[in-house]
């Protein structure tokens, strides 16, 4: 014992994380419960942030990008000065795995929740990584380096002898920037040229190499923890499989899919590998399985020397706090619990909700959470940074939540996590929870065939089908009466096209002095056919009751007849004096009645007018098709747009170049991705709108065409 | 500005409750005749209308109001004219087209939609009137116009009926044209003979792939006169003109992509009012327009007090009354409603030489200050009598009428009551051109009312009869007199005027200050300029 108490360093009074967003919330939480104050650091976009608002005192660091505020090591650090904090806790990303920043903290006095410098250098570069995994008895996949020297011939001749399919990572990267997968050689040179410019632009180091791809394995990872004072171990296995962009979605522990005896020697693999480097914290080794049986094989990926956004599964089956960990051993307390007391309870499961666009290519979705409603804490364990009204803005990671349910068995685990994503209502920006619920509803997931390429294999998930022709006929009257604004106060319209100062007073919207007249709200769910909902207007254009018919795009009008009694649907709201639907789900609930059967929906409308529509079972975020366009899809056929704000990062055509469909015009680095703007057709560009490094608004026009048609 | 008129009217008083009751069933009357024609198919059986509606739908159409509903902006109210024109006729209900102004890209238009549900949308007297009227009021408010066209042409059987005023319809388009008011012609279905001048003559033509035909003389036509077999696609489809004839200026893929280039095209138009608009904030009223019901008399004999019609009307209930204390059975005075200033003119009963020449001086004043006028008719007619023809009440209600027709500033007429002789005329009645007229359902028009009429036609009848030297037998006259009487009173109702486009449509008293709000933003859409001079004053 007196040996351990010289050991151990001051306890930590007060900690900065220097993070944002869940995982800032998320270790602030801890440390309060062990009485330790938090501060925070936030940016100019993050001021109304839910780990600014959580924290006990928060530090302005001014400027937008990560750059000027999270990855500013002088500022982070004067912020620990200026609150008096004595600790820094540097959460995941950001300056995580930063060995320069530890050896600062650590200079400027203060203690570093996480690793040592050198264990996080021993693991930064992946090409030393390798080695040190190697001389750790750890099995690699095949692979070679690449210097900058290197001619395309050279580089060709090493990927050749990796072997196709092949895969290019940064040296110095994670999270998949600066990665590109390679089928055949002809692709190559362009794909190096990308990965290079993602790798300089994230890491500021361009330098890559080279590995062979595993088309179909799984990503299992291995938990490792170190104390410091000679105990190391393991908090069995995560596996990650189900990715999008190289970027994890779905994590569940333990792995499904990987045998006893693997996993075993994982285990074994993953500690020797931690004592080999001496680590103390938190740290994850992570693996590629191939192949089922007795003859799975894995292979060494790659180590992360921080705490991981899956974190939270591994606690969930363990029962352990990894952050109380984390912040134990930086106090110099050793752990006090053995490998042989580790046990594996249940299963666990986590999704991450994103604000992207599955169905378009993951696109980041920018805007205010005009509706984020994630499920109640009885249901499942949700970190979020975000709260409703809250802006998600296109400088960081685009994940809004991470929701994570625990069960006796992975089935028990699955239903838990498809019933809360039931619960997801967002709006204000797209998001994936209708991609998660389709895989999480999955019978490959069921089964549990889960693999790096599960999108790739079931790209219907990227954008469920509503199924039937005539979808969800209540959630589609749902949204329209919604739309039509009758729930609130009637919605005013004025001739306001007179000059002078004075408006002619407004006169209700839809205003119909010939009663009954029809109005139609087209409503289309992301790029399916359109459906109107024609509705009977009252005299101050309201929706009469019981007067509703639905038409989808082309002609039909399968549901209805006024005539009859079949397709009446009444709207009605929930009984103000019955505060129960309320508590359930707080919002605009409105019942909606289609042939005698009642539907309860909450309906919002968001800041791009769109219409959310939810209910246990529905969730649909409708877009407002009028004549010209659909609602956020203004800019029509002016020239390639900019499909979210962003800077451009490279222009690849000029003014007078003859393209053909599918070349690529401009590059945009947007939220931290890469977005390749093509043709869309054969052209001549007319002009070129846009320069490197300008920043572009969602929508901006980029290039221009000569009109195409004319002999001119 | 002004004084905020003090309303006297008693909601629980017995006369107010039946006003209202006998109101509600004259407005239920009226609704239910506007769902059959909202409903479409133009036939008093509803099973053939349903059966032409799922043939129109069944070919992926839409209905002439769903049209415009597509066309017109979200929140854009639609002010329809005339929707139970040819009542009482034995052309359909409506005349198979609707007519109204909405708004398109912000622009105030007017639009002429054909109802090709109703006899095909081809076109008998009651469209032609309908329609010339709406060319009438999208020229004289410069309004653009936006035609959506599916007609079948001329309803041959009543030929003779249409044949010759209805080519003023064409000379209409390109004289908006001449006026610099654009013209644009979206075509659905067929727009054949005559009807292909109707895209003809317009300034924009968009037609409709594998829906619009375009053709003077179709295949059998072209058959019998020159021998030729023709297909119908080559001879006028949208493609053909679009690429061939050059009829079409725009190709569009559908109906809502027809919708949309006509937006586009409107939109474009760079469009500007040339009046003014209001001059101060709009205010509401501070009663309630729902009293309006319980205000007018169900018994069209019964006066009442047209400053409490007013004072649900005009912004914040203010008018500053012009002359109060002289010719009291014409109430004038200064108002405003929606924001715009307007002048007002309302009867308070029978007209005498007085309030004939109040309503002349008034009226001038309204032209020599540019403000439109307002006139509420409820009027029995000018004062008979001896003392009054010795009065000069002739031409006293000369000046009145020689000042109305003779007026510049737009009117707006809404008939809230009794419109009898020349009472008619001297408050701007149809003939006298107002730029808007707006009926409410308790309405009633004739050259006299019944009782009268049939009164006089009784002592005509005596005296004729007595003259000759028989005796005059009452009790034998009395079922041809009874007879007279209930023509005329069938005669002079809203729906009978209404049938006959003497008005522009029969609106709910509730909706009176929104539908002049309406009509007086569409006539500040052309310039609002007083007359310059009038007639010879009789004195």
């Amino acid at each position: 014992m007196p040996e351990q108490m010289a050991s151990e360093q001051p306890p930590i009074q007060t900690l900065l994380v220097a993070n944002r967003g869940e995982i800032a919330v998320r270790i602030c939480d801890t440390a309060r419960e062990m009485g330790i104050r938090c501060v925070a650091v936030f940016s100019d976009p993050d001021r109304d942030a839910r780990h600014v608002r959580y924290a006990d005192v928060a530090v302005h660091l001014p400027g937008a990008t990560a750059g000027q505020t999270y990855l500013d090591m002088d500022r982070i650090i004067e912020a620990a000065r200026r609150t008096g904090a004595d600790a820094v806790h540097p959460g995941y990303g950001f300056l995580s795995e930063n060995p320069e920043f530890a050896r600062r903290v650590r200079a400027a006095g203060l203690t570093w929740v996480g690793p040592s410098p050198e264990s996080i250098e021993a693991m930064a570069l992946k090409v030393e990584a390798k080695n040190t995994a190697a001389a750790a008895g750890v099995p690699l996949v095949p692979g070679a380096e690449l210097a900058g020297t290197d001619t395309d011939a050279e580089v060709a001749e090493k990927a050749a002898a990796v072997g196709y399919p092949v895969m290019i990572k940064a040296s110095a990267g994670g999270g998949g920037k600066g990665m590109r997968t390679v089928a055949r050689p002809e692709e190559l040179v362009a794909a190096l040229a990308g990965a290079r410019r993602e790798a300089a632009a994230a890491f500021g180091d361009d330098t890559v190499f080279l590995e062979r791809y595993l088309p179909r394995a799984r990503h299992v990872e291995v938990q490792v923890f170190g104390d410091g004072h000679g105990t190391y171990l393991h908090l069995f296995d995560r596996e990650c499989s189900i990715q999008r962009r190289h970027q994890k979605i779905i994590e569940e522990a333990p792995s499904p899919g990987t045998t006893e005896a693997t996993r075993e020697r994982m285990y074994a693999a993953a500690v020797a590998l931690a004592e080999r480097i001496d680590y103390v914290g938190a740290g994850t080794v992570e693996f590629l399985v191939s192949g089922d049986g007795d003859d799975q094989e894995f292979f060494f990926l790659e180590m992360n020397t921080r705490l991981q956004v899956e974190h939270r599964v591994t606690e969930e089956i363990t029962g352990s706090n990894l952050v109380r960990w984390q912040l134990l051993v930086a106090q110099g307390r050793p752990l006090t619990i053995a490998q042989e007391d580790l046990e594996i309870d249940g299963h666990a499961i986590e999704v991450r909700l994103y604000a992207e666009d599955p169905a378009n290519a993951f696109l980041p979705s920018v805007g205010t959470l005009t509706e984020f409603q994630l499920p109640s804490d009885y249901r499942a364990l949700v970190d979020s940074g975000y709260a409703r009204g809250d802006t998600v803005s296109r400088y960081y990671d685009p994940m809004l939540a991470k929701i994570i349910t625990h069960g006796v068995d992975r089935a028990e685990a699955t239903h838990e996590m498809i019933t809360a994503l039931q619960d997801v209502a967002v709006a204000g920006v797209a998001t994936n929870r209708d991609m998660l619920h389709a895989i999480l509803s999955s019978l490959a997931f069921d089964v549990g065939d889960t693999t790096t390429a599960f999108l790739e294999e079931h790209p219907a998930m990227l954008a469920p089908d509503p199924g039937d022709a005539l979808p969800d006929v209540p959630a589609l009257v749902a949204g329209a009466f919604r739309h039509l604004d009758a729930v609130g106060t009637p919605g005013e319209w004025s001739p306001d096209v007179f000059a002078g100062p004075f408006t002619v007073d407004p006169v209700p919207a839809r205003w119909r002095n010939v009663r009954g007249t029809p109005g139609c709200v087209g409503l289309a769910w992301g790029d399916g056919p359109e459906h109107r909902v024609w509705v009977r207007f009252d005299s101050v254009g309201r929706p009469a009751e019981g007067r509703w018919r639905i038409s989808l795009s082309r002609g039909e009008h399968p549901y209805g007849g006024e005539a009859t009694d079949a397709g009446v649907v009444r709207v009605t709201l929930p009984n103000a004096a019955d505060p129960g639907p309320d508590e359930i789900f707080p919002g605009d609930s409105l019942l909606v009645e289609v042939d005698g059967l009642v539907h309860r929906f909450e309906v919002l409308l968001d800041a791009l007018g769109r219409v959310a529509v939810s209910s246990p079972t529905v969730h649909r975020v409708f877009s407002v098709v009028r004549p010209g366009g659909r609602t956020a899809e203004e800019a029509g056929d002016l020239g390639p747009v900019a499909p979210v704000p962003g800077t451009v990062a490279a222009v690849e055509v000029a003014q007078g170049d003859t393209v053909s469909a599918g070349q690529t015009l401009v590059i945009l680095e947007a939220m931290k991705m890469e977005h390749r703007i093509v043709a869309d057709a054969d052209a001549v560009v007319a002009e070129v709108l846009v320069a490197p490094g300008q920043a572009v608004d969602a929508h901006q026009v980029l290039v221009t065409f000569a009109s195409g048609d004319s002999d001119e | 500005m002004g004084d905020v008129i003090r309303s006297r009217v008693d909601p629980n008083d017995g006369s107010f409750a039946a006003n209202r009751d006998a109101m509600l069933a004259a407005l239920a009357e009226v609704e239910e005749l506007q769902a059959q024609v909202v409903a479409g198919g133009g036939s008093p059986d509803p099973d053939k209308n349903a059966r032409s509606v799922a043939r129109h739908r069944g070919r992926g159409k839409m209905l002439p109001r769903e049209r415009i509903d597509v066309l017109l902006d979200e929140l854009s109210p639609f002010l329809e004219l005339s929707p139970l024109a040819g009542w009482g006729t034995d052309d359909p209900l409506g005349g198979g087209i609707v007519t109204g102004i909405g708004v398109i890209t912000g622009t105030e238009c007017m639009i002429i939609a054909n109802d090709a549900t109703v006899k095909g949308g081809s076109q008998g007297p009651t469209s032609v009137k309908k329609g010339l009227r709406a060319m009438e009021v999208a020229r004289r408010n410069r309004l653009p116009l936006v035609s959506l066209t599916e007609s079948g042409g001329a309803d041959l059987p009543k030929q003779s009926e249409i044949f010759v005023p209805g080519g003023a319809s064409f000379k209409n388009l390109t004289q908006l044209s001449a006026e610099g008011v654009p013209t644009v012609t979206l075509v659905f279905g067929s727009s054949t003979a005559g009807g292909a001048y109707v895209p003809g003559m317009s300034d924009y033509v968009v037609l409709q792939k594998q829906a619009a035909k375009v053709y003077l003389g179709g295949p059998p036509l072209v058959k019998m006169a020159i021998d030729e077999d023709a297909d119908e696609e080559e001879l006028g489809g949208a493609e053909m003109h679009a690429r061939t004839s050059g009829l079409a200026d725009y190709l569009a893929e559908d109906e809502m992509d027809a919708l949309r280039i006509g937006r586009d095209i409107v939109g474009h138009l760079r469009w500007r009012k040339q009046g003014n608009g209001p001059d101060r904030p709009a205010q509401a009223p501070r009663y309630d327009a729902e009293e309006l019901l319980g205000i007018a008399s169900a018994d069209i004999r019964v006066p009442f007090e047209a400053r409490e019609v007013l004072a649900r009307v005009l912004d914040g209930s203010e008018f500053e009354e012009f002359k109060p204390l002289y010719g009291t059975t014409l109430v004038t005075g200064w108002g405003h409603i929606g924001g715009f200033p307007v002048g007002v003119l309302a009867n308070n009963g029978i007209l005498f030489s007085e309030e004939s020449e109040k309503g002349t001086q008034f009226i001038q004043l309204c032209n020599r200050h540019d403000i439109p006028i307002v006139f509420f008719q409820n009027i029995t007619g000018f004062m008979v009598g001896t003392k009054y023809e010795q009065g000069g009440i002739i031409k006293d209600g000369a000046k009145l009428i020689n000042a109305v027709s003779n007026s510049a500033v737009p009117h707006l007429t809404v008939m809230m009551g009794a419109s009898y002789g020349a009472g008619n005329y001297g408050m701007s009645g149809r003939a006298y051109d107002p730029r808007f007229v707006f009926s409410w359902p308790n309405h009633r028009i004739a050259v006299m009312g019944p009782k009268q009429l049939a009164g006089v036609l009784t002592i005509v009848a005596r005296q004729k009869t007595e003259a000759a030297g028989t005796p005059f037998d009452e009790a034998a006259f009395a079922p041809i007199r009874d007879a007279f009487e209930q023509q005329v009173d069938s005669e002079s109702t809203a729906l009978f005027a209404t049938g006959r486009l003497w008005d522009d449509g029969i609106i709910d008293p509730r909706d009176t200050r929104t539908a002049l709000t309406l009509g007086l933003s569409a006539v500040h859409s052309a310039p609002v300029r007083g007359a310059d001079g009038y007639g010879v004053w009789r004195m």
